[in-house]
């Protein structure tokens, strides 16, 4: 993987949670799981490390839960699923996002010339 | 389980060694979860796909030290939140030394209102700027006094000496009272601007 940019840093920092919490409003995952999808659509996170630390930052606010459920290949897997705060926080950032990113894109977006 | 994956979750927890050890070990169970079903090739090609154990160790760490930093941040601005802005007390400062003869009564009242709702100012400092305010206009007065007494003892002069008129020129010469003026004004004013000083040195210790 090529080192990332500064921004690029910060701007997944700031939407990773959303990231997990979207992710599990679908369905409940493991934490395997979460690290692939995160990192193959988009390189949310850098590496499954960064994935624990957020789960339990969630966990500790209450808006992800998680449970152990059998597997079919080896032991019980821990399983996350999002709460009702979870949902909540979600639909929070639903709300802001697209004025955020209509924002963002109008401060950016080069003026054209006449 | 096979000998790379036990190897590799080793080295992992070890390079956690300082972690959070409740952290360290759901990571740990998460990627063994993961490898514990599955043939020794399929579980080398999820270990490479993993990437080095330094590179997932460094991801926990950094995560948890760059949260750490984000929680600290907004305690460390606590006290200027609960403070007042920066502007503040030059702006109530301002009102009630001048503040009064620029807007005459409202913008003294509005220096007093400012002095008694801020923040940064203890009971003292509110009680000591509302008495330096009232020595505003003393210092008015005491500013305009010997002009006063000029100019009676210059009428004086002219209706007494009848034939010979002052010469408007020569600004009249006041007698007695001058230099006990004198003294009580520099007196009263150095303590007077030494008192807003004070309290300006005060509210910035506070904040």
């Amino acid at each position: 993987m090529t080192a990332r940019s500064e921004h690029a840093t910060q701007l997944r920092r700031g939407v990773v949670e959303a990231c997990i919490l979207g992710l599990l409003a679908r369905e409940p995952m493991y934490g395997w799981q979460l690290a692939d999808k995160l990192i193959s659509g988009g390189e949310i996170i850098a590496s499954i490390g960064t994935l624990y630390p957020v789960l339990t930052r969630l966990r500790e606010r209450g808006e992800v839960s998680s449970f152990h459920a059998p597997s079919e290949s080896g032991p019980p897997r821990r399983y996350y699923e999002l709460t009702a705060a979870g949902r909540q926080s979600l639909q929070a950032f639903r709300d802001d996002w697209g004025a955020f990113t209509a924002s963002v894109t109008d401060f950016i977006t080069p003026e054209e010339t006449p | 389980m096979t000998t790379t994956v036990d190897a590799y979750l080793a080295e992992l927890e070890q390079l956690l060694a300082a972690a959070d050890p409740v952290l360290r070990q759901e990571l740990v169970d998460g990627i063994r979860e993961e490898l514990a079903g599955v043939s020794p090739d399929a579980a080398d090609a999820r270990l490479r796909e993993l990437g080095d154990p330094a590179r997932v160790a460094v991801g926990l760490l950094s995560e948890t030290q760059g949260a750490a930093r984000a929680a600290a941040a907004p305690a460390r601005q606590e006290p200027t939140q609960d403070g007042d802005a920066a502007w503040y007390p030059i702006v109530t400062l301002l009102l009630l030394t001048i503040g009064g003869i620029v807007v005459p009564v409202i913008g003294w009242l509005a220096g007093l209102i400012m002095l008694w709702a801020a923040r940064g100012w203890r009971i003292l400092h509110k009680v000591a700027g509302t008495a330096l305010a009232l020595t505003g206009p003393l210092l008015v007065f005491l500013g305009l006094f010997p002009w006063s007494v000029a100019e009676t003892s210059t009428v004086t002069q002219i209706s007494g000496s009848g034939s010979s008129s002052p010469n408007p020129l020569i600004p009249p010469v006041v007698e007695a009272p001058f230099p006990v003026w004198l003294v009580v004004f520099v007196v009263v004013f150095a303590a007077w601007v030494a008192g807003w000083i004070w309290l300006l040195i005060a509210h910035r210790t506070r904040r």
